[in-house]
């Protein structure tokens, strides 16, 4: 009658006892998985999103955002500096400024939006975005995509050329089509294609090529400069070199980094409570089990006695108990680790949710929400190596939970404990 | 007196209790007796005498205060460790008042327990278990039923089998039959006795005069000492 033969008899004996014990545990070390999960899948995701966008750094003229504050243009002379900065990759520029002639009639009314409406039917002003002809994923304020519906976009050696790609919204609102011109501070742009960016601002922007915002809108220098440096680990140096040429004061400098800390807190945050989560998680499977050991051990204190009368050493005893114990632990790791396949992503989801109410800039629109929404959401993925993980813990908590019996079972004395039935 | 044929030897053997309020009870007070070999030996007296911690000690579940003993040439008193784990697995047998068999583990797996304590091989341990299992008179229809199963006289017989499984020179009982009516006691008794024409010693400890009279030799007890013999050495 081998050893582990007569721990699963023991266990079988208490087919009650032994279930509540396996499920609380089970519980216990599938709750410590998920989070082991999640808090790998968060790490996964803030990792992958580093490397992503983690090299591109903006400058813009100190104080602004948007089309608001800031001290006017970043000086096209500095500007050229940027890309003889050691690491650098690429410069884009673009500039952000309104149109306020008479040649367009704004395709967004200030009352429809929810605004106080003005007498007269006041209108938005349009905005008008200088892209980089090279730019190859335009993307406007509000990251709206540039997604061409008609036409073209720029061509490499069109900076300066009198050519146009115009929001769906402003197309449609003004009758321009493809080849049509509008007097554009004194100068007649062509309208070369028309875009559907999927957001009614975004539909109501004129989009040209950098050089020619400058030209017709008598604009010195650009509002925002992308910088992409060659590897992650370089970003501060290109930080120090573009703060050499545009010091605190004239112009904010901001890194990927930052923002993807700023807006990947609700996954940071998801990552710290599943971290959290996992240890309560382990030490609630490791009480539990413990225990459950000790009232074991204490129930069968006769039986300790009977095998010590009978020659049965401390170490054969404790074996047993031991034996018990991780047949206990590895049929609630092995439940556990099952449940994780149909829960960590609900539990990833129900943290990242959590996280965002703790932070208010996530996925609230604005700037930068359309890479929110990207990351905001994690992937909770559940590989077989959950297992093997679930068999770590069994054997740590048995191993643990073990010392207790093999301490306890040496100190009965068979001649006390069996004196009285 | 000694003679090599004394299996037991027991010298001025001592056990102290403390009880309540710190004071020292002596459960056994300078007991000396010697045992023969192949004889069962009933040590009689009432309730509290010491009965069960001479058995105790000479068994090595508990440790004497004082003074020696020897069993088959071992000198329990002294041993610790490998060795007493070594001497109960093989030297001596006990069978106990309430049986007190693994409950989860039925007649055979109980009789099997000990001989797989020595690392015996599976089909040894059971051949033998089996045939001592006939011996004590439980019927192979027995074998394979869980203690619960089984009447008290059988679970007592499961647990001499038990206790004989690893070939002890000295059987220690514990008011065997404490527990059983008249009748099967007088069947447990006889089997007992019956162990003495294989060369074993069997220590009885009881309060019942039939009992007694059916052992070779009696040692009376009371307040922890031997106060009579019969028949004297």
């Amino acid at each position: 009658m081998s050893v582990v033969r007569r721990a699963i008899r023991n266990l079988i004996r208490s087919p009650f006892r032994t279930g509540a014990i396996v499920a609380i545990l089970a519980i216990s070390i599938g709750l410590a998985l998920i989070m082991v999960t999640v808090h790998g899948a968060t790490e996964n995701q803030l990792g992958a999103i580093g490397t992503q966008i983690g090299t591109d750094i903006t400058v813009r003229p100190a104080g602004r955002f948007g089309m608001m504050g800031g001290n006017g243009t970043l000086v096209q002379e500095d500007v050229d500096k940027l890309s003889d900065i050691p690491h650098v990759v690429s410069v884009q520029e673009s500039i952000q400024t309104q149109y306020t002639g008479d040649g367009l009639e704004s395709a967004v009314d200030q009352g429809a939006q929810g605004g106080s409406p003005f007498p007269g039917r006041f209108r938005m002003g349009i905005m008008v975005m200088g892209l980089d002809v090279a730019t190859e994923t335009p993307t406007l304020m509000g990251n709206a995509r540039v997604n061409l519906v008609e036409g073209r976009y720029f061509a490499i050696d069109e900076n300066d050329a009198d050519v146009m790609v115009v929001g769906k919204a402003l197309a449609d609102k003004n009758g321009l089509t493809i080849g049509s011109k509008v007097d554009i501070n004194g100068t007649q742009v062509e309208v070369i294609g028309i875009y559907d960016s999927g957001q009614l601002f975004g539909n109501n922007m004129l989009v040209m090529p950098v050089g020619t915002v400058q030209r017709l809108f008598d604009v010195g220098g650009v509002t925002s400069v992308t910088v992409q440096a060659d590897d992650v680990k370089n970003v501060d140096a290109v930080v120090n070199g573009i703060r050499e040429i545009f010091p605190e004061g004239v112009a904010d400098v901001t890194t990927a980094q930052d923002m993807y800390q700023r807006i990947n807190s609700s996954v940071a945050n998801a990552q710290s409570t599943s971290q959290m989560a996992m240890i309560v998680a382990f030490i609630v499977a490791a009480v539990v089990i413990l225990v459950s050991v000790v009232l074991m051990v204490r129930q069968r204190v006769k039986e300790i006695g009977i095998l010590k009368a009978i020659g049965a050493s401390d170490r054969q005893i404790g074996l047993q108990f031991g034996m018990e114990t991780l047949a206990v632990s590895v049929a609630a790791a092995i439940i556990g680790a099952l449940l994780t396949f149909p829960l960590a992503q609900k539990v990833g989801d129900l943290l990242v949710s959590v996280g965002n109410t703790q932070a208010p800039m996530v996925g609230r629109g604005g700037f930068g929400s359309g890479l929110v929404s990207r990351v905001a959401g994690i992937n909770v993925a559940v590989s077989p190596e959950v297992f093997l993980y679930a068999l770590g813990i069994a054997i740590a908590l048995a191993v643990v939970a073990s010392i207790l019996p093999a301490w306890y079972v040496s100190r009965v004395k068979p001649a006390e404990v069996l004196r009285y039935e | 007196m000694s003679d090599n044929r004394d299996v037991v030897i027991v010298e001025g053997l001592v056990k102290h209790f403390v009880g309540s309020g710190s004071t020292t009870v002596a459960a056994v007070d300078g007991v000396s007796f010697r045992l023969p070999r192949g004889k069962m030996i009933a040590v009689k007296g009432p309730s509290g005498c010491g009965k069960t911690t001479l058995l105790n000690l000479i068994g090595a579940l508990d440790k004497p205060t004082a003074g020696t003993i020897v069993v088959d040439g071992i000198k329990v008193s002294e041993i610790s460790g490998r060795d007493e784990i070594e001497y109960r697995l093989k030297k001596v047998g006990f069978v106990f008042q309430y049986y007190y068999l693994i409950p989860n583990l039925t007649a055979l797996e109980n009789v099997m327990l000990p001989m797989d304590l020595t690392g015996l091989k599976r089909n040894e341990q059971e051949a033998r278990a089996r045939q001592l299992l006939e011996r004590v008179g439980l019927g192979a229809g027995h074998h394979a039923r869980r203690p619960a199963k089984l009447s008290g006289g059988e679970q007592q017989r499961v647990a001499i089998a038990r206790a004989l499984a690893n070939a002890p020179a000295i059987i220690l009982a514990d008011e065997p039959t404490g527990n059983l009516d008249s009748k099967t006691g007088r069947r447990i008794v006889e089997l007992l006795h019956s162990l003495t024409r294989e060369g074993r010693t069997v220590l009885v400890a009881t309060h019942d005069a039939d009992i007694a009279a059916r052992a070779d030799i009696i040692l009376e007890m009371n307040d922890g000492k031997i106060v009579g013999q019969s028949p004297a050495s």
